[in-house]
């Protein structure tokens, strides 16, 4: 019998099978490049500075007023795990500003990688005492409606993505105002006199994968570049599907690099943790590089010239902080553009040493022709 | 084998457990935080509701079916790594008779159910053929198609079949009436439950009262004794790795059916490699593999309570998960091995 070598691989399946279960093996996690659910209700537009109400329902929420002084008790459900250095660290310091600033009782619960144990954890969060119990991501609004309805005198905050539920508010942001911007400076660095650019009208973008929340900033990025110059060609290029495609650095160092060779002088990336490819690639090839969600500008100073953020956490306070006061409204969409913070570029020290002036100026102008409407940004949601 | 004692049986099991217990209870308290809420939340807690427990139940079907998958293969000496590919594809099977198709449940679940199974063993039947007639090593080519299948469905989920307006790589929802029944009140505890149960019998008696039983074990026993006694042992191996591929995409199709109601790129935590476990702990025992994906299904449940009602983080949880399966699996492996060395002595005796 060969049952000796069969033995010991068994013995390694196993050690596979426990590692398995701690949740390597599983995708659908907090993918950093955090995309929002498709919202017909939710208009790619701003208005004005304060965030807006989208959805002109009627908020059926329990009585917002009359409680704004006493200690407001919070969960948030993670749908995956903290730890990312972007989207849910963002969204946890969020919570722990609202408990260092607002004096809440913060408690967040951390739900792994088991798609199928989301539910029962969140129904369970629902059942304690907590005042405000905080979703995010595009994976959850299922999730939202099923356990929402059960708790109708609970508050949901849910970001990243929107249901229709009236005890629910929804959070969603404006990734392709804050991707213009980003395509604006590429657009501009291409065209400026920065030591390391091509030479040929080109910057490139990688994508985590064909979906409709990073074509938000696919659209975002290319019109902005195209409104900078319109000769601007923008290469596109996507990591692969599902969960892993925010996972594999490789690959995205592969395409950003044949972005590069094709003559882009930057590549933007919308790839979550597969985006620290596109940074290598820049570092490697003396080009540029723009980061996503979080500050990634420190990555690689100089090369990563800035990064489109996505405010999680100054979202997740504020709308804390409209509960503490009494102000919160459920059944509705708060959007967080531009005007409110809810997205931009990190404007840091490497920005003002690194960015050309006439870029930064670019850049700011944009801003304003965004505010003044003067300028339409297109959706990636069809 | 089965005639030792009850006694015997169940002892080294428990006093596994019991020092998994211990040791994890020292992890917890070197963190600075005391076990007993841990245990209460990871052993207890799942029993404490109705609602609860219903969630063990969830939780312990794509467990049972898996095992049974392994053990099947395991039984006629076959590795079937690829129980977690052949369920994906059992699983998008089932999930597009869910969704293209119209007609009441009577028709839709056994043609969605049938249809990953035939899928599922389909799929299997590959590599059943490639060991059975080139010698190819089914651990080999199993695992390489978990991938291929995998990221097939994933292609067809974000491609062809993707829901429209979706933000996900899910597929459309399927028809309300191919819904497996739920059976306790506000719970998602579903009928899929009974099917792997009565699989699990099924098995048994496959195993014990059927003469492919016994060229299933004889070849996995030893197969140039099964030859040398007028059995096919390349139509054997085929069997063995239909029935683990039916039993694969069975237990796609009632995630699907029962928990998901669409197909969800991605959906499955490892189900196929935690059957190997399964399977061990319960010595390829298809009676006792209910009982061996019942523990694996109240961990699974404890830990997610742990996680909502303890301080103690994600991560601690997994690893006191870890070492508690990793103890008493390893009491199953070791007698599993020991057997073999029995059989191995009593070849070359």
């Amino acid at each position: 019998m060969k049952s000796k070598p069969m033995i010991v691989l068994v013995i390694l399946c196993l050690l596979l099978a426990a590692c398995g279960s701690g949740g390597a093996a599983t995708p659908g996690g907090a993918t950093t490049a955090a995309p929002i659910a498709a919202s017909p209700t939710v208009e790619a537009t701003m208005a004005a500075s304060a965030p807006v109400i989208t959805d002109g329902t009627v908020g059926a929420g329990a009585s917002p007023t009359g409680e704004a002084v006493e200690k407001l008790r919070i969960a948030m459900f993670v749908n995956g795990a903290l730890g990312d250095k972007s989207f849910w660290d963002s969204a946890n310091a969020g919570v722990r500003r609202a408990n260092t600033e607002l004096g809440a009782e913060v408690r967040v619960v951390e739900g792994g990688f088991d798609v199928s144990s989301w539910e029962p954890a969140l129904r369970r969060l629902a059942q304690a005492d907590y005042d405000i119990i905080l979703v995010g991501t595009f994976q959850m609004p299922d999730i939202v409606n099923s356990v929402a309805p059960d708790f109708p005198d609970k508050k949901f905050i849910l970001f990243d993505a929107t249901v229709d539920q009236s005890n629910v508010a929804n959070i969603s942001y404006a990734q392709n105002e804050g991707s213009f911007l980003a395509g604006v400076l590429a657009g501009c660095v291409a065209n400026s006199d920065l030591p390391n650019v091509s030479g040929d009208k080109t910057v490139g973008v990688v994508g985590g994968e064909d979906v409709a929340v990073i074509n938000d900033f696919v659209v975002g990025y290319e019109q902005g570049a195209q409104y900078v110059d319109p000769e601007m060609q923008v290469l596109k290029a996507y990591v692969g599907t599902g969960a892993p495609a925010y996972n594999d650095p490789a690959k995205a160092k592969e395409l950003a690099t044949a972005q590069f060779s094709d003559g882009a002088s930057i590549v933007f990336q919308v790839a979550g943790g597969s985006g620290l490819g596109v940074i290598d690639a820049a570092k490697e090839q003396n080009r540029y590089a723009i980061g996503v969600d979080s500050n990634q500008n420190g990555e690689a100073p100089g090369v990563v010239l800035s990064s489109m953020l996505k405010r999680v956490d100054n979202s997740v306070f504020d709308l804390i902080q409209m509960e503490a006061t009494g102000s919160l409204r459920t059944g509705k969409t708060y959007l967080y553009g531009i005007q409110n913070d809810g997205v931009g570029l990190a404007e840091d020290k490497y920005y003002d040493q690194h960015v050309p002036q006439e870029c930064k100026d670019q850049v700011d102008r944009a801003k304003q022709d965004i505010a003044s409407k003067k300028v339409r940004v297109k959706s990636g949601f069809k | 084998m089965r005639q030792r004692g009850l006694v015997a049986e169940v002892i080294p099991p428990v006093l596994s457990l019991v020092a998994a217990l211990a040791l994890s209870g020292l992890i917890i308290a070197a963190l600075g935080s005391s076990p007993l809420p841990v245990y209460k939340a990871l052993l207890l807690s799942p029993f404490e509701s109705l609602a609860t427990f219903s969630e063990v139940l969830v939780r312990m079907v794509p467990l049972l079916l898996s095992g049974l998958a392994v053990a099947v293969a395991f039984r006629c000496g076959v590795f079937n790594l690829g129980v977690e590919g052949q369920l994906y594809l059992g699983a998008f099977a089932a999930a597009w008779v869910g969704f293209a198709l119209v007609g009441p449940g009577i028709v839709l679940i056994p043609a969605a159910l049938l249809f990953g199974a035939l899928v599922g063993a389909v799929y299997a039947f590959l590599p059943g053929v490639l060991r059975a007639y080139s010698g190819a090593s089914e651990i080999v080519t199993t695992i390489m198609l978990n991938y291929v299948a995998i990221n097939l469905t994933t292609y067809l989920v974000t491609g062809p079949f993707r829901a429209p307006n979706a933000a996900t790589a899910d597929s459309e929802p399927i028809a309300a009436t191919a819904h497996l029944a739920r059976f306790l009140p506000e719970s998602r505890a579903h009928v899929g439950l009974f099917i792997a149960l009565s699989l699990a019998v099924g098995l048994y008696i496959l195993l014990y009262q059927t003469t492919i039983g016994y060229e299933l074990r004889m070849t996995g026993a030893n197969p140039r004794f099964a030859e040398y006694g007028g059995i096919s042992v390349r139509r054997t191996v085929l069997i063995a790795m239909l029935l683990s591929g039916v039993l694969a995409g069975l237990l796609g199709a009632i995630e699907v059916l029962g928990v998901q109601y669409r197909f969800r790129s991605g959906f499955s935590p490892g189900y196929g490699f935690d059957g190997i476990t399964v399977a061990l702990l319960a010595r390829v025992e298809p009676l006792a593999i209910p009982f061996a994906a019942f523990l694996f299904a109240v961990l699974r449940a404890g830990a997610s309570i742990a996680a909502v009602d303890t301080e103690v983080s994600r991560e601690v949880v997994d690893v006191l998960q870890a070492i508690i399966i990793l103890f008493v699996t390893a009491e199953g492996l070791w007698s599993f091995v020991r057997r073999r060395h029995v059989v191995a002595a009593g070849q070359r005796g």
